[in-house]
C-alpha cells in the first residue's frame, strides 16, 4: 500500500532539486515560494511570500500575455497550467523556465489555491536553438547532407540531397544508400564506410552517383564519422558536391587536349610522308637527269666513235622521255588526289587500246629480250570510256611487266569476254609479287623494294593510277601471284558499251585535214618570252590569221587602242603586270566582249579555275599544243562572231 | 713511270654509270665499272690497285652502306678513297656518316668531280 511521503521528505525533495516550487492562496492572493524558486527568480533570500506582481514583472513583456492567458484557462478551464516563458533579470540576461501548475477547488469548483513547480530551462532552449540552426542551415545547403548508418542505411537527408539525387527524404530515410550508387561501382559505399569505421575521414572523394532518374552524376564526397556520446562510432555523415559540370568541362578538355594531339599528330605524320615524298620525287627526278647531263659533258669532250655518239644521243632521249613521264605520272596522281580528272568519254574498241598499248611497249620488249604474246580477238570490246586513259592504262601494266620480267621470260596480254564484261589480262613471268605487299600494291608511292635496295627505280605511281582511272571507267582492277618468282597477274574489267554504234570520241580530234583555218582572223600574243611569241604567231599565220606579238601588259594595252584583234592571248606569269591584270583592264574596256586565251607555264589544274575567274575563256599550258590550239581558236572566235 | 690506278665506279643505273665512265675515260683515265656493292667487292679484289672509287648508296644486291663495311673490313681495301655519288637529298651526311672524303649529289658538276679525281689518281 502506497503512503504519501511525509511532509518534511518532500521539503529535502524539493530542496535538492533543481525546481523551484510556489503554492497562491487565490483567495487572499498570497504567494509562498521555496528558497530555490527565490533564487530562481532573484527574489531577496529568506522571503517566502511574495506578491503575484512582483512575480509577474519578472516574466518577459513580450510573453506576459501568454502566461496570464494560460494562468486564467487553467483556472477558469480547470485546464492544468504548463507554460514555457522567458524572464528578462535586471541585467536584461533572458532565461528560459518551465512551468506546471494544479488548481485546488472546493466542493462548488471555486478554485481555492494553485500549487506549482518551475524550471530553469534555458540551457535546454539555447542547445534546441543551436540545434534549430543547425538543421536550418543543413536544410538550406546546396550540398547534399546525408547521415548513415554503418550499416549504410539512410538516416537524414536535406533538401539539398533531395535536388542532388531526386529522391525525397521520405523516399530515403530507412532505406539504403545503395540506391544512389551506380550498379558498376558496388564496392564504392563499403570502402567509404570501412573508412568510417576506423575512424577517419574522407576527403574530396570523387566518384559517380545515380540520379533517381537514372542520370549519371559526378560528385564530390567529404565523409566523416558521427560518435555517439560514448566516442562510439554510430555512423556517417556525408556531405556530396555535384561536380558534374566540372568534370564534363574537364572531360571535355581532355577530349579536346587529346584531339588536338592526334591533329598533331597526323599533321606531323603528313610532313613526314611529304618529306619523305618529296626526297622520293627529287631522287627519283634527279636520276636520269644525271645520265642527261652526264652524256651532254661526254658528247661535249667529242671522244665519242659514231656508234657510241648515237647510243649517247638514244640514252639522253630516253631519260628526258622517263622523266617527263614521272612529272605526267606525279601530275596524273594529283589529279585524281584532289578529284580534278576528268574523262573525255566515247565509244572505245579496247582490242585498238590494247593494240596502240601493244605497239608502244615493244621496243623496251625487245631491248629486254621480252617476249610478248598478245590474244585480242574476243569478239566486240567496245567500252565507253577514255580512249587515252584506257591506254596509260594498259601501258603502265605493260611497262610493269617489262620492268619485272628477267630477259628469256613472257610477257601475255589477253582480251576476254564475259557476259557484260570485257577483262584486260596480263600475265608474267617475271618476279612475282609476296603475298604480304599484294594488298598494297595500288597505293601510290609504295614499291615493294627496300628503300636503300631500290632496284627498280621510278615513283612507284604507276598502279595507282591505274586503280584510280579503272575505277573511273567503273571498272575493277585486281592482282595475283602466286608468291615471289612466279610471276603476276593483273586483270581489269571494264563494263561492256551498250550502244555499239561507234562515234568518234571527240569531233575536233580528228586527222590534220579537219584542222581549221583561221583565215581573217586577228590575233593578239602577250608573251614576254619571244621565242613563244614567235613560234605561236608563226603557227597561226600559217593556218591564215593575223598576228601581232608583243612582249608586256603595256604594250598590248597601247596596241589595244589602236588596233581592235579577234582574240587575244596572254602568258599570265610576265615580270611587272601580269596576265590577270591584262584581261581584267580589257574586260573593262569596249573591247571587254573579246575572247581571252590564258598560256601558262605551269601544268595546274588550279590554273583552268583561277584564269577562267580572272575572266579568260580558255587556258592552254605550254608546250602548247599546236592542233588544239588552232581548233580553239577557231571555236573561240566562230562564237564571238556568231554573238 | 708507275702504272696507271684504275677508278672504280660503283652505280646501278647503267645510263649514269656509262656517262660517268665515258667522261672519265675522255678525261683520260682508267675506269672499272660495278653494279653493285658484290661486284664492286670482287672487283677490287681480283684486278690491280684502284686510286678512287665513286660510290652510288641506292643499290640493289648491296647498297653503298653494305659495301662501305665490307671495305673497311678488309686491310688491303679500306685506305682507298670513296666519293659518294647519289642523287639523295642527304647525300653529304650521309657521305660524312660513311667516312667518305667527299660527296657529290646527281646531276655530278663534272669539273669538281674532275678536280676531285685529279687530286686522288
Amino acid at each position: 500500500m502506497k503512503r504519501p511521503l511525509a511532509g518534511d521528505a518532500m521539503k529535502l525533495a524539493v530542496d535538492a532539486s533543481d525546481i523551484g516550487v510556489w503554492e497562491a492562496d487565490l483567495l487572499t492572493g498570497v504567494l509562498r515560494v521555496s528558497e530555490r524558486f527565490a533564487t530562481m527568480f532573484g527574489l531577496p533570500s529568506g522571503m517566502d511570500v511574495a506578491s503575484g506582481g512582483e512575480l509577474r514583472g519578472r516574466v518577459h513583456p513580450d510573453d506576459r500575455e501568454r502566461v496570464k492567458a494560460a494562468f486564467e484557462a487553467a483556472l477558469d478551464g480547470g485546464k492544468d497550467y504548463s507554460v514555457e516563458y522567458r524572464t528578462l533579470d535586471h541585467d536584461g540576461r533572458v532565461r528560459w523556465f518551465s512551468s506546471k501548475a494544479v488548481v485546488v477547488r472546493d466542493d462548488g469548483g471555486r478554485p481555492l489555491r494553485a500549487v506549482g513547480t518551475a524550471a530553469d530551462i534555458t540551457a535546454r532552449k539555447r542547445a534546441e536553438e543551436t540545434h534549430a540552426y543547425l538543421a536550418a542551415l543543413v536544410e538550406s545547403s546546396d550540398d547534399a547532407i546525408i547521415g548513415k548508418t554503418l550499416d549504410a542505411i539512410v538516416t537524414s537527408w536535406n533538401k539539398g540531397a533531395e535536388r542532388l539525387f531526386g529522391y525525397s527524404a521520405e523516399e530515403m530515410i530507412g532505406q539504403p544508400i545503395g540506391r544512389i550508387v551506380p550498379p558498376d561501382r558496388p564496392d564504392d559505399a563499403s570502402k567509404i564506410l570501412a573508412v568510417i569505421g576506423r575512424g577517419e575521414r574522407v576527403d574530396h572523394y570523387e566518384t559517380e552517383r545515380t540520379h533517381k532518374d537514372g542520370r549519371r552524376i559526378y560528385v564530390s564526397l567529404t565523409v566523416s564519422p558521427i560518435k555517439d556520446a560514448a566516442g562510439t562510432i554510430v555512423g556517417a555523415s556525408k556531405i556530396a558536391r555535384d561536380v558534374t559540370e566540372r568534370r564534363l568541362a574537364d572531360e571535355e578538355r581532355e577530349r579536346l587536349l587529346a584531339e588536338a594531339r592526334e591533329a598533331r599528330a597526323e599533321a606531323e605524320a603528313a610532313s613526314r610522308a611529304k618529306d619523305q615524298l618529296l626526297s622520293i620525287v627529287s631522287h627519283e627526278l634527279r636520276t636520269p637527269l644525271a645520265s642527261m647531263m652526264g652524256w651532254v659533258r661526254v658528247l661535249g669532250q667529242g671522244k665519242l666513235t659514231p656508234e657510241r655518239t648515237a647510243r649517247a644521243l638514244k640514252t639522253i632521249e630516253r631519260s628526258g622521255r622517263m622523266q617527263a613521264e614521272m612529272i605526267d605520272d606525279l601530275l596524273d596522281v594529283s589529279r585524281i588526289v584532289t578529284g580534278r580528272l576528268r574523262l573525255n568519254l566515247g565509244q572505245v574498241d579496247l582490242r585498238a587500246v590494247a593494240q596502240a598499248a601493244l605497239d608502244a611497249i615493244r621496243p623496251d620488249a625487245v631491248a629486254k629480250g621480252v617476249r610478248l604474246e598478245a590474244s585480242l580477238d574476243a569478239g566486240v570490246t567496245i567500252v565507253v570510256g577514255d580512249v587515252i586513259r584506257l591506254e596509260q592504262v594498259v601501258s603502265n601494266l605493260l611497262n610493269n611487266a617489262v620492268k619485272f620480267t628477267p630477259a628469256g621470260e613472257c610477257i601475255e596480254l589477253r582480251l576476254e569476254r564475259i557476259d557484260r564484261e570485257v577483262r584486260i589480262v596480263v600475265r608474267d613471268t617475271g618476279r612475282g609479287i609476296a603475298p604480304e605487299f599484294l594488298p598494297q600494291i595500288f597505293e601510290p608511292f609504295r614499291q615493294a623494294d627496300d628503300v636503300k635496295l631500290r632496284k627498280s627505280g621510278g615513283l612507284g605511281l604507276g598502279l595507282a593510277i591505274v586503280r584510280s582511272l579503272v575505277e573511273q571507267h567503273r571498272g575493277t582492277v585486281r592482282a595475283e601471284s602466286g608468291g615471289e618468282g612466279s610471276g603476276s597477274t593483273f586483270t581489269i574489267t571494264l563494263p561492256l558499251s551498250d550502244e555499239l554504234v561507234v562515234e568518234p570520241a571527240d569531233p575536233e580530234d580528228g586527222s590534220p585535214a579537219d584542222i581549221p583555218r583561221l583565215d581573217g582572223v586577228r590575233v593578239l600574243i602577250v608573251d614576254d618570252e619571244m621565242d613563244t611569241c614567235e613560234a605561236l604567231g608563226a603557227l597561226l599565220e600559217e593556218r591564215g590569221a593575223t598576228v601581232t606579238a608583243v612582249g608586256s601588259v603595256r604594250d598590248a594595252r597601247e596596241a589595244l587602242d589602236k588596233w581592235q584583234p579577234d582574240v587575244l592571248m596572254s602568258d599570265i606569269r610576265m615580270p611587272g603586270e601580269d596576265g590577270y591584270v591584262l584581261v581584267r583592264h580589257l574586260r573593262g574596256t569596249s573591247l571587254r566582249a573579246i575572247p581571252a586565251v590564258a598560256i601558262t607555264a605551269y601544268h595546274h589544274e588550279e590554273d583552268g579555275d583561277r584564269t577562267a575567274a580572272a575572266g579568260f575563256d580558255a587556258c592552254v599550258s605550254k608546250p602548247v599544243e599546236p592542233d588544239g590550239l588552232v581548233v580553239l581558236l577557231a571555236s573561240l572566235t566562230a562564237r564571238h562572231v556568231a554573238s | 713511270m708507275s702504272e696507271p690506278k684504275n677508278i672504280l665506279i660503283v652505280e646501278d643505273d647503267e645510263d649514269v654509270r656509262e656517262a660517268l665512265a665515258a667522261f672519265l675515260e675522255g678525261e683520260g683515265y682508267r675506269v672499272v665499272e660495278a653494279e653493285d656493292g658484290r661486284q664492286a667487292l670482287v672487283c677490287l679484289r681480283s684486278s690491280s690497285e684502284f686510286c678512287l672509287i665513286l660510290l652510288d648508296l641506292f643499290m640493289p644486291v648491296m647498297n653503298g652502306w653494305a659495301f662501305r663495311a665490307e671495305q673497311l673490313r678488309d686491310p688491303n681495301l679500306s685506305t682507298i678513297p670513296v666519293i659518294v655519288i647519289s642523287a639523295d637529298a642527304g647525300t653529304t651526311q650521309k657521305a660524312t656518316a660513311l667516312g667518305a672524303v667527299d660527296s657529290m649529289m646527281k646531276p655530278i658538276e663534272f669539273d669538281r668531280l674532275l678536280q676531285a679525281v685529279t687530286s686522288y689518281c
